[in-house]
């Protein structure tokens, strides 16, 4: 699927600081319409800060952020952009909330106030659920699934409202590794087929390589960000890890 | 025990009333209560009951109805009670913990100011819905109609705020809107259930049902459904209860409560 040079999130000398410190330090790079980006670093590095300033979870020190051509300010098209955290923020194993319930969630970013569910809805929850393989959990109760299967229905929730735009935070920590490559080669196919872009944060960046095409290198600034055979090829990326760790990183993505 | 049969005593005016205002207050509670519950706010409500005492007896010492007062003042120590734990880094348990002994400090030296009240506060302790006016049957409707609607314009906001409060700012549902509405119909839900229950109790009314159908329900909207008909129930058989058995009402509306929470948790070793 080839794609016009839509730029879809462009982010400008971005800082954002937890109190004094400064997490992420004049990050700027852009996202194109049909990217696929592995956003990598180590421990600490800035990665799920950069994300939850993209998504307005977090306030913006310095710098300008503009989502879909829009300043994120001002920006209210939250149903364009889906968004699979690593974890839920308060999950609580008490709440019986069912899969079509939790799916729903998703929707309500395009509603204004009062956010009501429509029959509609409803159906688009199953059409999402059938595409995904998971029609059968429509009515289980979330919090009895396996790792796997909460990871596909969070996916489902991201994915109901029709976004232009998918943002994963580290999705492979509780999938095991045939799930996981099951769960990047799904991704792969949205982006490729449905033409969604994403943008992933993982700590593998060789095994991202496989299935990116842009790469961005993250420690507080910005290390690298361009295409993954380039970030091979660099000679500054094999002065930053060293020409064997680089090495290592690159023969995983072959 | 009363020997009547049960067609007389359903023609009683006292016993209507208190079926039509506990009937709604109960279910109020239920729904409010599971969201409550749900998002680890139990607690507020006693605190929220405490301040009541507080104010009704500043109500009793002004000479003004009771509900008058309490109405804002425990809307204000809710909101009280959110703003000192957002801001001042006073954890939520703590900042209920304040408010809560500062209404019952309140409500003891304004009791011992004036000595004439005394019967007339204590009697909001354990609450008294066998004696509820019409006035108040009526404001009870009025009120539970207003929070229920709110509930049910703003369920699904609710509803992504409790399973994941993180995500739900993601679809732009604005979370301090959410916990400032749930803390202000939590204070209308208390005063109201003051005159059913009374302030020592109000607290159980509000966790109770909720708690009972989390046990059973497979998904949410079932356990708000489940949550308010063991409420109901629970009122009704309470009341009636309570009149043949000549046992204060609020307390065996509880006891109801607890013996369907029971249940429930006896039953769901079995599902």
């Amino acid at each position: 699927m080839a794609f016009p040079e839509i730029i879809m999130i462009e982010v400008e000398n971005l800082t954002v600081r937890y109190g004094q410190r400064e997490a992420i330090k004049d990050v700027t790079f852009s996202v194109k319409a049909g990217d696929f980006v592995g956003l990598t670093g180590p421990n600490g590095a800035g990665k799920t800060t950069l994300i939850k300033a993209l998504l307005g979870l977090l306030p913006v020190a310095r710098g300008k952020i503009s989502l879909l051509g829009k300043s994120q300010s001002s920006f209210s098209d939250w149903q364009k952009i889906g968004y699979l955290p690593q974890k839920l923020s308060n999950q609580n194993l008490l709440l019986p909330a069912s899969v079509e319930e939790v799916v729903l969630l998703g929707i309500l970013a395009s509603k204004r106030m009062p956010r009501m569910i429509s029959k509609n809805d409803r159906k688009k929850v199953e059409r999402t659920l059938a595409e995904l393989n998971i029609a059968g959990l429509r009515n289980k109760r979330f919090s009895e699934l396996s790792g796997g299967q909460q990871q596909r229905v969070l996916l489902a929730r991201a994915l109901v409202a029709g976004p232009e735009i998918l943002i994963f935070d580290e999705p492979s920590t509780a999938l095991d590794p045939e799930a996981r490559e099951s769960f990047f080669t799904l991704i792969q196919t949205l982006n490729k087929e449905k033409g969604i872009t994403v943008i992933l944060i993982t700590h593998d960046t060789g095994y991202i390589g496989r299935y990116a095409n842009k790469l961005i290198y993250l420690d507080t600034k910005l290390v690298y960000f361009g295409d993954f055979n380039g970030f091979c090829k660099s000679e500054k990326m094999g002065r930053y890890f060293g020409n064997h760790e680089q090495h290592i990183i690159c023969h995983q993505h072959d | 025990m009363i020997d009547m049969n049960i067609i007389d005593f359903l023609q009683y005016s006292f016993i209507q009333k208190a079926f039509l205002a506990g009937s709604f207050v109960a279910i109020t509670c239920a729904a409010l209560g599971m969201f409550l519950v749900l998002r680890k706010m139990s607690l507020i409500g006693d605190g929220l009951s405490h301040v009541s005492f507080g104010a009704i007896a500043l109500g009793l010492f002004l000479g003004v109805y009771p509900f008058y007062i309490a109405v804002p003042v425990v809307m204000l120590g809710s909101l009280f009670i959110l703003k000192i734990s957002e801001n001042a880094k006073v954890y939520g348990d703590a900042a209920i913990g304040i408010v809560s002994a500062v209404g019952i400090a309140g409500g003891i030296i304004l009791a011992s100011m004036s000595k004439g009240f005394n019967i007339d506060l204590f009697s909001y302790l354990f609450g008294n819905i066998l004696a509820i006016s019409a006035p108040e049957v009526i404001l009870s409707m009025v009120l539970s109609f207003l929070v229920l609607a709110v509930l049910y314009f703003f369920y699904w906001d609710l509803f992504s705020a409790t399973f994941d409060e993180e995500y739900a700012r993601t679809t732009g549902i604005k979370i301090n809107l959410i916990n400032t509405l749930l803390a202000l119909l939590t204070a209308v839900t208390v005063v109201l259930s003051v005159k059913v229950v009374g302030v020592m109790l109000v607290s159980a009314f509000l966790v109770l049902p909720a708690v009972t159908a989390l046990q059973l329900a497979k998904n949410f909207s079932t356990a708000i459904v489940l949550s308010t008909i063991s409420a109901l129930i629970s009122v009704v058989t309470g009341i009636t209860l309570s009149f043949f058995l000549d046992l204060p009402t609020g307390a065996t509306i509880v006891i109801i409560n607890t013996v369907f929470f029971i249940a429930a948790l006896t039953v769901k070793k079995f599902i």
